[in-house]
């Protein structure tokens, strides 16, 4: 059932072979420059501020500096090739970083979505005067800056000074927001906080585009809230979920503000906990930028790969 | 041979050319040629109001004060020197200069600040310098203070401890008369603290050898320290809570934290958190080990950035600022940064000479004056080139072992070996000290 056999009846005859009243040769030369021309600004800046750093970065993972002696006179930039990389591959805190993120990937991701379309299916289905008010307060987290956000919930989490610790220790059940064990749930929940609104936003934004008339023939054909909702509505967005996952995904292999902030009120969260941390700690604390470099292209790969992965996989299982 | 020729003849022509500008400056240095831009960046924003002061009296020496966050200058700094576009001046921590040395981001200042070395207190000094070479001059200090709550002392029955051998007896007097009462702090998180209270006993963890980094983490005074802290925190006498746990504050307000010993820098901090029961905190000296020493706990440098064109006024400006009556009337006050100064005379300058209502009417001056004069240690102590990564590198065992898990010696074996390697990673040599 591929998608050629519907758009039969226009005749597979390549545009340009078609009679023309304009020669095929300007034309085509006029729609290259044009579009061009429109693109030039995007271009021009996605070059600055994305190509170019990019291009960067790599040529700098290749250097290294190297000091002499008691390291007092200047040291100098040398060429190593791979060096850097290896070296990265070779660590294990990059390993450890990237198995912490996947433990956390793999719990808060589809927690968050899954809440994320519950919260959006509902949305659809009550009346749009309502809905804006909830669109609101559901998208006023994302709103908060990640630092911030992380703070407030530091708050929340100190054993000393947490509410709903304190609560829960008067019903008998002590707990401990900052333990071991706990941390990476603490630090989930505070990402889903964040982020569920933002991608219930998508997702009914992608809802509210699909065709009312489906619903009403199902309900004819007597099909309830609930089986409109998985049957048709859910496969019908599919493609949202999609984005969001991936979206999701790369985040999460971005993880930085929750693990940097709690680190300041508990020694369970290293400062090595996420691939960025640790990007950050050779660049700042280290002052090893071609290491930083490195270690920025190998997560910039990981994330690429996976995305791609998942994106290729879900589709497939689509079709 | 006519290459030699050729190279020669550029030798010559070098020569010469350096011999002009070498007579250029000696020719313009004596008679004023204009005005000099000097550009300072640091986090006291209290420094503009004494720098006003400073460019009004001269206007050959023009200097510009930029306030930058204190996380951020550094990384700001880099940026900038790379681009030839640095200020002259850039404060930093005291820990970091030896690797901003071997980053080549300093100015090796050796010539002009020899004759500012006298006025400065010497572990201060000796932190402003690598291997006999000067990069800038001290800013501020943080003798080590004991804080404590003298209420807490008098019911338990006993004095602040004098000598380190007096720490655990009078923990448990006072944890007997107010159970869970701590009267030390150990933050997990401050490998810094355990390397100046090291120093203070009486430890040389670096020493320079000729070309060659001597680590030495593991001697008896570090051990002695390490044994001291190890029962502390087995018999649960200590606080081992993180610098920026915002319990603390809870904990001093109500006597689970019932002494610290910190930089004279915490005392604003004591004073906002417990601000509501005036009266009721004093300050002494830190307890002491046999070397009587006390020590230094935490302090800055103002620094010479690579490629200052006018280095000389730089220093002039930066001893004036760290020194002076003028400069520390207003930067010693809370409004103006709460600077304590690394001057000799500096310490006993009139607006430290205040009593604090807070602090039952105590000179805090005069307690923070008498600590950075008993330290005795420090003139021969050094940081080493990879200090941030080596703290950091052996950040988690050390909290770990804080917290009752593993034992701080053994993390002070193991970092030894981790400092030697970092320098090595580097092109710089170490080796264990034997």
């Amino acid at each position: 059932m591929s998608r050629t056999t519907e758009v039969g009846g226009v005749p597979a005859i390549p545009a340009e072979t078609r009679p023309s009243p304009v020669p095929p040769a300007r034309r085509r030369r006029g729609g290259a420059r044009i579009p061009l021309l429109f693109l030039a600004p995007f271009l021009l800046l996605y070059a600055i501020v994305y190509l170019i750093p990019t291009l960067f970065s790599i040529g700098q993972s290749l250097f290294a500096s190297r000091s002499s002696g008691l390291g007092i006179a200047p040291p100098e930039t040398v060429f190593v090739g791979l060096e850097n990389y290896l070296r990265a591959l070779a660590a294990p805190e990059l390993w450890s970083a990237f198995g912490n993120v996947l433990v956390f990937g793999l719990i808060q991701v589809p927690l968050m979505l899954a809440i994320a379309l519950l919260l959006a299916l509902a949305l659809d289905s009550i009346a749009a005067r309502a809905g804006g008010v909830f669109k609101l307060i559901y998208f006023l987290p994302y709103a908060i800056p990640g630092v911030v956000a992380a703070l407030l919930w530091g708050y929340l989490y100190q054993p000393q000074l947490s509410p709903a610790a304190a609560i829960l220790g008067q019903l008998g059940i002590p707990v401990d927001f900052l333990a071991p064990q706990l941390v990476v749930f603490s630090m989930a929940n505070i990402v889903t906080w964040a982020w569920t609104g933002y991608n219930t936003l998508l997702m009914l934004s992608a809802l509210q585009s699909v065709p009312r008339e489906l619903f009403e023939a199902a309900r004819i054909d007597g099909a309830s809230e609930w089986r409109i909702a998985f049957a048709i509505k859910v496969p019908l967005i599919r493609g949202m979920l999609l984005l969001s996952t991936i979206l999701s995904i790369i985040g999460t292999i971005q993880l930085f503000n929750e693990p940097q902030v709690l680190k300041i009120i508990t020694s369970n969260v290293s400062a090595t906990y996420s691939p960025i941390m640790l990007t950050f700690t050779a660049a700042f604390r280290s002052g090893d930028t071609g290491y930083a470099a490195a270690l920025s292209v190998i997560i910039a790969v990981v994330a690429g790969v996976l995305a791609i992965g998942f994106y290729y996989g879900a589709r497939r299982r689509q079709s | 041979m006519e290459s030699s020729t050729r190279k020669y003849a550029a030798i010559v022509a070098a020569g010469s050319a350096l011999a002009l500008t070498l007579s250029a400056c000696a020719g313009s240095t004596p008679e004023p040629s204009g005005p000099v831009d000097i550009g300072f960046w640091s986090w006291v924003g209290g420094v503009d109001a004494p720098t006003e002061i400073w460019n009004g009296e001269n206007p050959d020496i023009q200097v510009t004060h930029e306030t930058v966050a204190y996380g951020d200058v550094w990384t700001k700094a880099r940026a900038a020197i790379g681009a030839g576009e640095a200020p002259c001046l850039v404060a930093a921590a005291r820990t970091d200069v030896p690797q901003l040395v071997s980053e080549g981001l300093l100015e090796d200042v050796t010539e002009f600040a020899a004759g500012y070395e006298g006025d400065y207190l010497p572990f201060a000094w000796s932190d402003t310098a690598v291997a006999g070479h000067s990069y800038g001059v001290p800013w501020d200090s943080g003798p080590a203070t004991y804080f404590y709550r003298s209420d807490v002392f008098e019911a338990a029955g006993v004095e602040p401890p004098a000598g380190y051998d007096d720490l655990i007896p009078a923990a448990q007097a006072v944890e007997a008369s107010s159970p869970g009462s701590k009267i030390f702090w150990l933050p997990a998180d401050a490998v810094q603290d355990f390397a100046n209270y090291a120093e203070q006993a009486g430890a040389s963890w670096f020493t320079v050898d000729g070309d060659t980094w001597k680590v030495d983490m593991t001697d008896d005074a570090t051990l002695q320290v390490a044994e001291l802290f190890q029962q502390l925190i087995q018999e649960g006498l200590v606080s081992t809570k993180l610098t920026g746990d915002p319990s603390i504050a809870n904990d001093v307000q109500s006597g689970a934290l019932a002494a610290l010993a910190r930089g004279s820098w915490m005392n604003g901090q004591i004073a906002s958190w417990d601000a509501e029961n005036p009266g009721r905190w004093a300050a002494t000296l830190p307890p002491t080990w046999s070397n009587g020493s006390t020590y230094n706990s935490g302090g800055s440098a103002l620094l010479v950035t690579k490629g200052c064109e006018n280095p000389e006024q730089a220093l002039e400006y930066a001893h004036w600022l760290t020194t002076s009556n003028d400069s520390l009337e207003l930067l010693g006050t809370p409004e103006g940064g709460g600077i304590y100064p690394a001057g000799v005379e500096a310490l006993n300058a009139p607006v430290f000479a205040q009593a604090s209502e807070f602090f039952g009417g105590q000179v805090l001056g005069e307690v923070f004056a008498e600590s950075a004069k008993s330290v005795k240690v420090g003139d021969d102590w050094n940081w080493p080139p990879v200090w941030a990564d080596l703290a950091g590198g052996i950040a988690d065992d050390y909290a770990a072992a804080v917290n009752g898990d593993g034992d701080i010696a053994s993390v002070m074996a193991k970092a030894e070996e981790l400092a030697v390697q970092l320098m090595q990673d580097r092109g710089i040599n170490a080796e264990l000290a034997d």
